[in-house]
């Protein structure tokens, strides 16, 4: 089947099976940053963004995000420039293995949009869907809130 | 520029791997695609423990997209995965002895095709009852393997001083058992390895991994072949906790073998369900701990037995049994000790080495006891841990005297300061007060850890460097330890910077693999900073000579003393001569050598296996945790306010990856402590996804506050010990104590689920 979506910004049209999932069908189009930790939609390492909102990407079918918009990781930034959230997480430490990175970052980044002076406790339910298992997620939650200030209350 | 004073070490510079993770462009052992490539499955076994009677792949094999399905008789090398004992065969060949056991390996053109093939293969057993616990191996009469006719893979003794006759006038003594459950490392990223025949015939595994020797051993023994002919190469390792140590060599060795006999690239990766599984995981551990006090509160004698839960073969058993002896009386100086630890086998998956290395399980108990003495003496647990810890000159219970670096006298001070310990345990009894159903407490609790290998690391206690100068003046390293997130590459970076007196930015970490250096042993043990940063400082003195010799040679000195690589110069009794740069390329032209290939051995342990006397370890690491607790008793949830880890480890290389261990195992020993619990049937793991075994997520972690202590030590690369394991160790029994402070309820099983608090509060 044929599906149409805004894929990091751009329409696009791609031929998957109906009973592929979204984060199989992403990594196979060449988009390893969504990463697969565990394929029942409890790490959110695969979190990609629909629609503003951040989701599991092991969790849905393609045919769900026909005629939606998506953000992975490799829509953030460009070719030379970081986003900023993403700059913060080297910045501040929030980064150790990685593997939970990418998800983490999508997670600010769509608790940010919605939400540009979130408090300490909208940031932990924020990313409370997203499992690490390196940092202690002390630096992570300090990234966020720098972010945050650093964007001052834009949504970017 | 006179006042230029370039700094790499003590600096938190920015972890050079960082960008790219944030990018998502960093590449692990998934996100590598080859030519032709097929994928691997394994059939494994659904029983504990049996004899096969029939094997039948015939439907299997005619899958549309199947390649090739391998059994025992089809490895050309060894059935073994090699380890300590070699006990561990890759593939059953008659008796079945865990569940999941690899039967056949199944190479085939996409995931659900092997699905589909493993599930039409035919397979015939005779059960027999399985052996599930340490008590039941214990009270066994029929070996799990026959190789250990008492079920017992491994047993260390300690036996020091006069035990008997001081428990015979001792004051005060405390006598109680203790138990843990396994923990699952839970690394974001599965195991995976991808195999293919490069240049040459030799078989190249790219993987997640810690230790790339013991992969390239292992996949040399199934093919038969020569070490020579195996290249192993580090892609980026998305966590590992010692998960990643001995069990990758089966990953590799079930993807080399498919690959070998396929001709085409093989990806091996795991879901996260076989992960668990089938993967190694932190002991259980069985505990008798009997204390004895004088009536001043001093630990005057110990007598411990010790059992851990090894699984259906050694692997690293022997090892992790070893360190959990050494340290099982804290760090305390006693002289009369009792040890008898013992690695039990049972029909389960194999345990393995988790951050700690069966530390975490022994000082639960030692940790709980004192704390227990402390009330029964009328001490406060601060002051009876302050009165005991080891000073310059005590003695361990191997008997080595501890002469140099030892903090924990100072992790208690500065650990109870930071945490306001009087206040704060004033402010909990008003609280209570306040509070029908929540109840806060405080709890402490010290470690020491020896640091790397110690006497029974045996010909793996060494370090390899390879330093490769250019003739611009920037630096190439590679070495034989990994980076598995922990920031090993960007320490070790500084490392070098700092040797050569040159910007952190001019030196670049190149990929780890087997091709660069020797064999120098696994990424564990916190060792990584310490035995690759002296092989390091080995190979950078060695280019600095060269240099200098060049120097004298081209009469640019005329004498080779007194002369100092810093700032990116070069200076003569603290006069420049030219910069790093400039010399760089003076020397290339003068054909001088530029790379050094280097090796460094730790100082000698003396160690005696027999009794359990001599120096363990070069050195230790201290800790002391507080924390702040609370209870809620309407669903008996135990929750962190405040956890003060007070961390001596040497001199800090990077303070903020220094923060970034503390914290993220301190979580982890949260999770160890409160809820990470796996539940089995029949030898069967039944907790294998993250929602059945839930670790710790942003909202259970309350607040963390790492505590660093400095103390050099000399022998250290720029005075550094090592500190990637004892974060987590002491976690479980410092929350143990508070929570009896809060409720008056002691625990004796770790996890501390709200089940287990509940039972304890009912029994009381």
């Amino acid at each position: 089947m044929k599906i149409n979506f805004n894929l990091n910004g751009n329409d696009r049209t791609f031929e998957t099976e109906p009973n592929e999932k979204v984060l199989d069908f992403l990594r196979r189009i060449g988009l390893k940053g969504v990463k697969r930790g565990c394929e029942t939609g409890d790490c959110g390492a695969c979190a990609i963004i629909l629609d503003g909102k951040i989701i599991n990407s092991c969790m849905l079918y393609t045919g769900q995000i026909d005629g939606h918009s998506i953000t992975t990781i490799e829509g953030l930034g460009d070719n030379q420039n970081p986003h900023l959230i993403q700059e913060t997480f080297v910045d501040e430490g929030a980064v150790q293995c990685g593997f939970c990175t990418p998800g983490m970052i999508l997670a600010t980044k769509a608790l940010l949009d919605k939400t540009p002076n979130p408090t300490l406790e909208e940031i932990k339910n924020g990313l409370s869907g997203n499992l690490c298992r390196c940092t202690g997620y002390v630096k992570i939650e300090k990234a966020v809130v720098e972010s945050a200030k650093k964007l001052g209350g834009k949504n970017v | 520029m006179k006042k230029e004073n370039i700094k790499s070490v003590g600096r938190s510079v920015k972890r050079i791997d960082a960008e790219e993770k944030a990018r998502g462009t960093s590449l692990y052992v998934d996100d590598i695609k080859f030519p032709g490539m097929l994928y691997a499955g394994v059939f494994r076994s659904p029983i504990a423990s049996g004899t096969i009677i029939k094997l039948d792949i015939t439907k299997a094999k005619k899958v549309k997209g199947i390649v090739t399905i391998l059994t025992y008789k089809d490895i050309p090398g060894k059935n073994l995965v090699p380890v300590v004992f070699n006990d561990q065969p890759l593939l059953v060949e008659k008796e079945i002895r865990y569940v999941g056991e690899p039967i056949c390996l199944i190479a085939g053109e996409s995931k659900e095709i092997i699905k589909k093939a493993i599930s039409l293969i035919e397979l015939t057993v005779k059960e027999r009852k399985p052996v599930l616990s340490i008590k039941e191996s214990l009270k066994s009469k029929k070996a799990v393997n026959p190789e250990y006719k008492d079920n017992i893979l491994q047993y260390y003794p300690i036996e020091r001083g006069k035990v008997d006759k001081i428990f015979k006038k001792a004051h005060l003594i405390i006598e109680n058992e203790y138990e843990t459950n396994y923990q699952e490392h839970a690394y974001l990223e599965t195991q995976g390895m991808v195999a293919l025949e490069e240049m040459n015939g030799i078989m190249t595994l790219y993987g997640s991994m810690q230790c790339p020797f013991y992969v390239q051993e292992g996949v040399a023994t199934v093919l038969g072949t020569d070490y020579s002919k195996v290249s192993v190469k580090l892609m980026t390792t998305g966590g590992a906790f010692g998960g990643k140590e001995d069990v990758p060599s089966i990953i590799g060795e079930i993807a080399a073998l498919l690959s070998k006999k396929t001709k085409r690239p093989i990806k091996f990766t795991l879901s996260r369900e076989e992960d668990i599984e089938t993967m190694s995981k932190r002991h259980p551990s069985y505990t008798k701990y009997r204390s004895a006090f004088d009536k001043d509160g001093k630990l005057v004698g110990v007598d411990i037995d010790y059992y851990l839960d090894g699984g259906a073969y050694s692997t690293l058993s022997p090892i992790v049994l070893w360190r959990g002896v050494i340290h099982a009386i804290g760090p305390y100086d006693c002289g009369n000790v009792r040890i008898n630890g013992y690695a039990m086998a049972t029909n389960k998956v194999p345990s393995g080495a988790y951050r700690g290395f069966g530390t975490p399980q022994i000082i639960f108990a030692a940790e709980t006891q004192m704390d227990i003495a402390a009330e029964k003496l009328g001490l406060d647990p601060v002051k009876i841990r302050e009165k005991n810890c080891f000073k310059k000159g005590s003695i361990t219970s191997t008997g080595q005297v501890l002469k140099e670096s030892i903090g924990i006298l100072d992790t208690i001070k500065k650990g109870k300061k930071s945490f306001n310990y009087s206040e704060r345990k004033k402010n909990t009894e008003k609280f209570n007060k306040k509070h029908k159903n929540l109840k806060r407490g405080v709890g402490v609790a010290s470690l020491f850890y020896g640091v790397g290998l110690g006497a029974r690391g045996g010909p793996l206690q060494k370090g390899s460097a390879l330093v490769s100068l250019f003739k611009d003046g920037s630096v190439q390293f590679s070495v034989g330890t990994t980076e598995m997130g922990q920031g090993m590459y960007t320490v070790l970076s500084q490392i070098t910077a700092e040797s050569f007196g040159i910007s952190f930015e001019k030196v670049h970490a190149t990929r780890i693999s087997t091709e660069k250096v020797s064999d120098s042993g696994p990424t564990v043990a916190s060792r990584a900073t310490f035995i690759s940063g002296n092989a390091i400082k080995v190979a950078v003195k060695r280019l600095k000579k060269n240099l200098t010799e060049f120097m004298f040679k081209e009469k640019i000195i005329n004498s080779m003393k007194n002369i100092e690589f810093k700032n990116n110069n070069v200076y003569k009794n603290g006069k420049k001569l030219m910069s790093f740069t400039e010399l760089a390329m003076k020397a290339w032209l003068g054909r001088v050598k530029m790379i050094e290939a280097s090796w460094y051995l730790p100082p000698e342990t003396t160690y005696d296996i027999k009794d359990g006397q001599g120096d363990a370890y070069v050195t230790y690491s201290y800790v002391t945790n507080f924390v702040e607790v609370e209870i809620d008793l309407r669903t008996y949830r135990t929750q962190v306010i405040d956890l003060f880890s007070s961390e001596e480890f040497g001199n800090v290389i990077n303070p903020q990856l220094a923060e970034g261990q503390i914290e993220g195992g301190n979580v982890q020993g949260i999770g160890y402590a409160l809820f990470e619990n796996t539940v089995l049937s029949k030898g069967k793991i039944l907790t294998n996804s993250f929602s059945t075994y839930t670790i710790p997520t942003i909202l259970d972690v309350g607040e963390l506050h790492p505590v660093i202590v400095e103390k050099k030590f000399k022998e250290g690369p720029f005075g550094a010990k090592g500190m990637g394991e004892m974060p987590l160790m002491g976690i479980a029994p410092t929350i143990g104590n508070a929570i009896y402070n809060a409720i008056g309820t002691r625990l004796y099983k770790v996890p501390f689920t709200p089940v287990e608090v509940y039972e304890e509060i009912k029994d009381r």
